[in-house]
């Protein structure tokens, strides 16, 4: 299992630069469109980057999205404590959000003074589709964070009952949690 | 109370009950905002949201919308404020304590605990956003050109979005 070594990776590995810091999540910020925003997160810092394992941003997605709030300024404040402490939180979260703020502000401004939102439709439906390819693509590019049938098991009934059953988030956990537990236990080394 | 004191209330009460993440904040968002405030009307918040499906960065900045018709800047900045503040603070602390927990066997399971659960919610996620994405064959395809030139084909997610809303642009007029 990469758990143990990617622990000692973690602590051997350079922390990232402010300055790089600030450049990877202000690119995620400028440039991560429609749904599926893991994706760009995973293919900044864990592809390009090497900040991250695989195994540690799936851990950082399961985190981000179980507390309570808007899981992608949860994951980029998560993950900037991890990279570079609090400076890195409040750097990462800001560079996140910032590109879009200052964006949906200036379209809230148009759209007040009459600008028609079906102007910016016909690009919304194009983004949507795309951007629901990519949260799937994320799905086949982590899927080494699951190994063996349990593990897989206990994905499929989390995707089940989340996705077409529409369960709320606690009874999920619930019903999943210590299922999952009992697998990893059992697969320790 | 001051408009923005609440605003601020409003967003950071719905932000803190909202678990799971995503689209399922919606409802109660729309309950506070244009039932119980009237801040916006219904069509509003419907194109609140459009807007923030062509802007990069989290979805719910949307939230910015709303509290820019409810009180201009300062209620715009106060609702986003609101919105992601008191979360991402908790995240931060929580990536501290997580990042302190060592090496200790039991840590090594609670990680490989929660490996299938970020799958699983990551895949219902993306049954979601098909589900509201996809609906007809030139749509179709766009989805299913960006998850394979993403997944297998190791391209920009950037790139790969930007060349579905051509796409969408050219196909969907």
């Amino acid at each position: 299992m990469v758990s143990a070594d990617s622990l000692i990776d973690t602590a051997l590995r350079p922390h990232p630069t402010v300055l790089r810091l600030v450049q990877a999540f202000l690119w995620i910020g400028c440039v991560s469109f429609g749904g599926g925003r893991t994706t760009y997160f995973q293919d900044e810092l864990v592809v390009r980057r090497r900040w991250l394992t695989n195994d540690e941003f799936l851990e950082a997605v399961a985190l981000a999205q179980v507390l309570p709030g808007p899981t992608v300024g949860n994951l980029a404040a998560y993950l900037g404590q991890r990279l570079g402490g609090v400076g890195g939180a409040v750097l990462a979260f800001g560079c996140l959000t910032l590109p879009g703020g200052l964006m949906i502000l200036a379209l809230a401004w148009l759209y007040f003074r009459g600008m028609p939102a079906a102007l910016t439709a016909p690009l919304g439906r194009g983004v949507s589709a795309a951007s629901a390819g990519l949260a799937l693509a994320a799905v086949v590019r982590l899927r080494g964070g699951v190994s063996g049938v349990g593990g897989a098991a206990v994905a499929a009934m989390v995707f089940w009952l989340f996705g077409p059953l529409h369960w709320p988030i606690h009874w999920v956990l619930v019903a999943a949690l210590p299922p999952a537990f009992l697998r990893a236990w059992h697969a320790r080394p | 109370m001051s408009p923005l004191a609440e605003l601020a209330a409003v967003f950071a009460r719905v932000s803190l009950f909202a678990f799971g993440g995503g689209l399922g904040i919606l409802p109660e968002m729309e309950r506070q905002t244009v039932t119980l405030h009237s801040w916006v009307t219904h069509r509003e918040f419907v194109d609140a949201w459009a807007l923030s499906q062509v802007t990069p960065g989290p979805g719910m900045l949307m939230v910015l919308v709303i509290g820019f018709r409810a009180a201009g800047l300062g209620g715009a900045l106060a609702a986003g404020l609101a919105m992601f503040g008191p979360p991402a603070t908790l995240a931060a602390l929580v990536g501290d304590r997580w990042g302190r927990l060592g090496r200790r066997p039991i840590v090594g399971v609670l990680r490989r605990t929660l490996g299938p659960v970020a799958l699983g919610l990551l895949a219902a996620g993306s049954y979601t956003l098909l589900r509201l994405g996809v609906d007809g064959a030139a749509t179709g395809l766009i989805a299913l050109g960006a998850f394979l030139a993403v997944a297998w084909g190791a391209r920009s997610p950037a790139l790969v979005v930007a060349v579905g809303a051509v796409a969408g642009l050219v196909a969907l007029r």
